[in-house]
């Protein structure tokens, strides 16, 4: 391991360790523009130059590797001088509208402009000026903030696997663009607008929405597919603003996918539930959560005593927390004393025909599948699953659902066996096909508004912090359970999501390492067996 | 859009003489610059598809290198060389002459489509400057009476 000296201090690092990330490991932070850890070094922006002793020329640190006995200087006042100039020159076209750019506040040669000091532009010709151009639908691109670093044609080729920009031209004049003005299709392109380090690539959906300083960041999981990214939910006036991955090297790096950054709108729509609904002669009219409760529980308690408890069934959902069914398994088999348990169907996709890297999207449209299987979602011994239960439904046996999470109405059958039971209860978020046909809708809170964890395809279990109030009156599925519960002679007393995650730890074997420490920080991958 | 019977060859030849087909992409460009008189987006499509590279990457390639026609040229490409020697040697004003005698401005073609009027960098004929090339040969020590004549022989 080659030892050198950094600013006066020395360390080792492994061969071919390049003089920017060796001095990272010290805390000294080299400015760098087109240098991205996930990316392959270029040495473009000239930004990162350092001064190696014995060595005429400063050295870019992104793209030199270390050597035995090298002595490196990077605040002299060389490395300084050059590094002003270097940024003047990177300036020179760029304009200066921080005061209406979308970047400002995150804005990489914002920062150092500001670190260095320099307050003035020698540069007295006119500025280049191009028209705002559109990458595809999701982004907008300003030639003018473009340094040329090139992260984007670097991403697009290297992670994306579809090369769908390129730099166009030479010298002052290059651009970059797309090809004929081919929109950007790949389904990862919205990191381009986290890793372009101006606001030259920046979000249709965002922009102008808010200056970044004025969000909160929430630290939860990705609820679009399976794959469990790691996500800042990034809020202000209680509304979900922006979506961005959160570091993971164990799940997603430092991307997510378009869907799941720009496909956090049902959180805020207008059509979400807002209050409880029950059918009073054939209609569904707002009413409260004591009144609708008591409904719930007299019409399902009603069936219990005249069926049996085995004429009630219950479908859970992968879009809930394992604690929301953990909570609803326990409600059917602990109190209700029913095995009539199964997971809403969940739509699967896969794009065969995708030509770039896919390498986040899982088929599994749901973030939870897994979770709610090991949760107990699943049929207990000689009780029905999904489609029994519906059969049995039309059949005149099965008399009470209680649904949460999910729409089997749109499934053939399902309606017309919903429509024959006699107590139909469905906590969403919306008023789907299914809760259309209930007797009580109670609103649910989505999983931006609540607590609890996912467990990902491959079994990590992760946790979600809340971020806003629910909207109106919903509230978390695992509540409306219980208070549900409470009703029907159970006794579900827990305070939080946490005391239901440390009561699934003590009872699931698979789960017994699961802490909440451990799921707020990488999560935890269960064991197997 | 595709290359004649001789061009493929050429291509075919080109290409043995790289390890790497993509290090063919510039006398590829050639070629199809040759065959097809400029490089349209529709013959970058061609190239880029041809030679297995992302289109973009062939674009940025052609439009790096200003011997790269990306506009319709006319039959004869006149590239009048603007630097130093030439300049201080009054290559200005046999520009001017130029476009005086042709009636169109630098960058443009006539309207017969015969001439097209370029300036380009050193054409390395600072010893004999000024200096300007059509298509594939060179004229040097050049005046306005030379011009004329050398214009005169284009058919």
């Amino acid at each position: 391991m080659p030892k050198l000296v950094i600013d006066g201090r020395e360390i080792s690092v492994p061969e071919g360790t390049t003089i920017l990330r060796a001095a990272e490991r010290l805390g000294i932070e080299i400015p760098h523009l087109c240098y991205h850890p996930k990316l392959p070094p270029v040495g473009l922006c000239r930004l990162c130059l350092v001064e190696v002793e014995k060595n005429p020329k400063l050295q870019a640190s992104c793209s030199t590797p270390v050597a035995e006995g090298m002595v490196i200087h990077t605040e002299s006042e060389r490395v300084l001088k050059a590094r002003r100039g270097v940024l003047e020159f990177l300036m020179l076209n760029h304009p200066p509208d921080c005061t209406i750019c979308d970047k400002a506040g995150e804005c990489k040669p914002q920062e150092y402009v500001f670190q260095c000091g320099i307050a003035e532009s020698r540069f007295i010709e006119t500025k280049r000026v191009n028209p705002p151009q559109d990458f595809g639908d999701k982004l907008v691109f300003r030639v003018d903030r473009c340094i040329l670093c090139q992260r984007c044609v670097q991403f697009c080729r290297e992670i994306a696997g579809m090369e769908e920009l390129g730099v166009f031209n030479r010298g002052g004049r290059s651009v970059i663009g797309t090809f004929r003005g081919k929109p950007v299709e790949n389904k990862y392109s919205g990191n381009m607008i986290d890793i372009c380090p101006t606001g030259a690539i920046t979000s249709r959906d965002f922009r102008f929405k808010s200056r970044v300083w004025n969000l909160t960041m929430v630290p939860s999981i990705c609820p679009r597919c399976s794959n469990g990214c790691n996500i800042f939910i990034e809020f202000k006036d209680n509304k979900i603003l922006r979506i961005r991955p959160r570091d993971n090297e164990q799940v997603n790096q430092c991307w997510i996918c378009d869907e799941g950054r720009f496909g956090h709108h049902f959180v805020n729509s207008l059509d979400r539930l807002t209050t409880p609904l029950i059918k009073n002669g054939g209609k569904l009219s707002p009413t409260s959560w004591e009144e609708a409760l008591g409904r719930a529980a007299e019409g399902l308690g009603r069936v219990i005593a005249n069926y049996g408890a085995e004429s009630l069934g219950g479908i859970g959902s992968a879009w809930c927390t394992n604690e929301d069914d953990y909570v609803f398994q326990k409600f059917l088999r602990e109190v209700v004393r029913t095995g009539n348990i199964d997971l809403g169907k969940i739509r699967e996709e896969k794009d065969e025909s995708y030509p770039g890297n896919d390498f986040l999207i899982q088929p599994e449209k749901a973030p939870n599948r897994r979770g709610a299987e090991e949760m107990g979602i699943s049929p207990g011994e000689d009780c029905r699953d999904r489609e029994g239960m519906f059969k049995e439904a039309a059949g005149g046996k099965i008399k009470a659902f209680l649904i949460i999470g999910s729409n089997p109405a749109k499934e053939t059958g399902a309606r017309e066996a919903l429509a024959k039971v006699e107590f139909l209860v469905v906590q969403d978020l919306f008023l789907t096909d299914t809760a259309k046909q209930a007797d009580v809708v109670l609103p649910a809170a989505s999983y931006a508004e609540k607590e609890g964890s996912f467990t990902n395809f491959r079994g990590r279990v992760q946790w979600l912090n809340r971020a806003l109030r629910p909207r109106g009156e919903a509230r978390p599925d695992w509540k409306i359970i219980c208070e549900l519960a409470n009703r029907m002679g159970g006794d579900f007393s827990y305070p939080g999501a946490q005391e239901i995650l440390k009561e699934i730890a003590e009872k699931i074997p698979a789960y017994r390492e699961v802490s909440l420490e451990k799921l707020r920080a990488d999560g935890i991958l269960i064991s197997t067996k | 859009m595709e290359f004649s019977k001789e061009t493929r060859k050429k291509f075919e030849q080109v290409l043995q003489r790289y390890p790497r087909k993509e290090a063919a992409l510039l006398p590829t460009l050639y070629l199809a610059q040759e065959e097809f008189g400029y490089l349209s987006a529709e013959v970058v499509q061609y190239v880029a598809e041809l030679m297995e590279i992302p289109a973009p990457r062939v674009y940025g390639v052609a439009t790096f290198y200003t011997m790269f026609n990306k506009e319709p040229v006319g039959r004869y490409h006149i590239q009048v060389c603007s630097n130093v020697s030439c300049a201080l040697r009054g290559v200005e004003q046999l520009v001017e002459y130029l476009k005086e005698k042709l009636k169109i401005n630098v960058g443009e073609t006539t309207p017969d489509k015969k001439f097209t009027l370029s300036t380009v960098e050193c054409l390395g004929f600072c010893d004999n400057s000024p200096a300007m090339q059509i298509n594939d040969d060179y004229y040097s020590d050049l005046t306005r009476d030379k011009i004329d004549e050398i214009l005169e022989k284009l058919k």
